[in-house]
């Protein structure tokens, strides 16, 4: 496995919002992470790359323990971390950007996503919402990560965009990457993902296969409103 | 008059180097660095009774260098560790922590006898337009513009000048994409220690050597920094050579004696004016 959750709990001031959540990410594919405003999905992988502690439980990440480790010997180890929101440095340049965090030249990140090229030398605080989302997804490519953390990616961007986001996001994890997807558009994800996750309330609600939701879309609703068991 | 002006510009070259570095850990760290005088003094010092007891001038410079490069990177490790998540206030006071603590130890180790100042640049000079400009002048004048021009290649044109932009905008993407946070921070906060000591080092000669004294000479350097808002590096530049300009040529007025309280008028001034350009935004 490339990333895996063990009992993992995680506060935010007093109140636990992640609250014993178990699961594991293997390579080569996308996991989809679903769930209502509000669950933890967020939270929950804010503690997986060290921007918040862990209050009990572990994560391994290549069979190494990282729940204790820094954020940037989290990143050094091989996982990214793309935030909602979409975290550019705005006065930095396009080109800029994707130097941050690139371990070699900038053609893959251009490859990927060519409207980055001719913006290379403009601020990315100029660029509308869908360029900046493909900046941090090639920015936090461009580390050569091995696991992939992707939050809400599509939030507020038009569906053309989203969907080329997303057929790049499964042809990565064809080419071996462990993706976790984070989504609101549960069909989205559960479209290019293998295994499904279902947050509610902190806790996992459904673990298995996507397709199973996307043939019974009860199910998910279900899960959505927490009254499903964990499943296999 | 001419010549008293040309006597503020020695002043004016050292507030600038302490000007250029103040706008370095503003934008890149998010603070207002108090303590930045009183870092360079003490490697001074340490310059002074090395030079005191026998040994050769370059050594004790070197080594002067060396403690202040410390003692910055030491506040540096400080604000990494453990206030990198905190605001400008509370990043500020810290700093006033450490000047009131390295006032102390300065006054505890070096003692209060006054020590043999070595001038660190020859006494000739040169001619220029029938004014005798001293070497010193001229070495810190051409010293504070490189610096000026030097840190804004840096950050613009070098990977690490690139990570620091990146950190002070975003630091939680910063470190998630590997940038090594602590260690550029460490690293912005012993070259501005080391910077300091340079500036202290020069214009030491021109005052009265006392630990409390030359600390002081962050207030005026804050001044010439908020001329550009703390943002410009070339205006801090201008800000810190304006300062001592004003005080040579007050000098040589009967005000001479009030001359080093200017620059709280060139501070008045800066701050009105960054206010009414605030208005004038908000009116937009
Ligand atoms: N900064 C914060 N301080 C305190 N509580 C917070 C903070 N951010 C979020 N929360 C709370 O933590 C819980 C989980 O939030 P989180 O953002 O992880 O959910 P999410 O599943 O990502 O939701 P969304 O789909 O809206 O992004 C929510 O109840 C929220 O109110
Ligand atoms: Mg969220």
């Amino acid at each position: 496995m490339s990333l895996e959750v063990r009992g993992l709990v995680v506060a935010r001031g007093q109140a636990p919002v992640v609250r014993g959540v178990s699961f594991s990410v293997p390579p080569g594919e996308v996991t989809a992470l679903l769930g209502p405003n509000g669950a933890g999905k967020t939270t929950l992988l804010e503690a997986l790359s060290g921007i918040l502690p862990a209050q009990e439980g572990e994560v391994w990440l290549f069979g190494v323990r990282v729940e204790r480790a820094s954020r940037v010997a989290r990143a050094r180890a091989g996982l990214a971390h793309v935030e909602q929101g979409r975290a550019v440095f705005p006065s930095l340049t396009v080109e800029e950007n994707l130097w941050v965090g690139a371990r070699s030249g900038l053609e893959e990140a251009f490859g990927l996503f060519p409207e980055l090229e001719k913006r290379r030398r403009v601020p990315a605080g100029q660029l509308s919402g869908g360029e900046q989302q493909m900046l941090v997804l090639a920015r936090a490519l461009l580390g050569r990560p091995r696991v992939l953390l992707l939050d809400e990616m599509s939030l507020g961007l038009a569906p053309l965009v989203v969907r080329r986001l997303m057929e790049t996001v499964e042809r990565l994890a064809q080419a071996g990457l462990a993706v976790l997807l984070v989504e609101q558009f549960a069909h989205l994800a559960l479209g290019i993902a293998r295994q499904a996750l279902v947050m509610s309330q902190g806790r996992l609600v459904y673990s298995g296969p996507a397709q199973a939701l996307l043939r019974e879309p009860g199910l998910l609703q279900e899960a959505y409103l927490g009254r499903l068991e964990v499943g296999a | 008059m001419l010549q008293a002006a040309l006597a503020g510009l020695l002043s004016g070259g050292a507030y600038a180097l302490l000007a250029v570095c103040l706008v370095l850990l503003y934008r890149m760290t998010g603070t207002l660095n108090f303590a930045l005088g009183a870092t360079g003094v003490f490697g001074t010092f340490v310059m002074f009774s090395l030079h005191e007891r026998g040994g050769p001038l370059g050594l004790a410079v070197g080594l002067g260098l060396l403690a202040s490069v410390g003692i910055g990177g030491l506040l540096g490790w400080a604000m990494a560790r453990w206030f990198a998540e905190a605001p400008l206030q509370v990043r500020s006071s810290v700093t006033i922590a450490y000047l009131i603590a390295l006032l102390t130890l300065g006054f505890w180790i070096f003692g209060t006898n006054p020590k043999p100042v070595p001038h660190l640049v020859g006494f000739g000079g040169v001619e220029l337009l029938g004014l005798r400009v001293p070497f010193a002048t001229l070495v810190t004048l051409g010293l504070a513009a490189l610096l000026a021009l030097g840190v804004a290649l840096f950050l613009q044109r070098t990977r690490a000048g690139v990570w620091l932009r990146a950190l002070a905008e975003r630091p939680t993407a910063a470190e998630l994409l590997g940038v090594p946070v602590q260690a550029l921070t460490v690293g912005v906060w012993a070259f501005a220690g080391g910077v300091s000591a340079l500036a202290v080092m020069l214009i030491a000669p021109n005052r009265s050597p006392e630990f409390g004294v030359l600390s002081l000479l962050v207030l005026p350097a804050m001044a010439g920094a908020l001329v550009g808002l703390f943002r410009s590096f070339p205006l801090a530049l201008v800000g810190g050579l304006g300062i001592g300009l004003i005080e040579g040529v007050a000098s040589s007025l009967p005000i001479a004696p009030y001359r080093q309280a200017l620059w709280f008028l060139v501070m008045l001034a800066a701050l009105l004016w960054s206010q009414r350009k605030e208005v004038w935004d908000a009116a937009r």
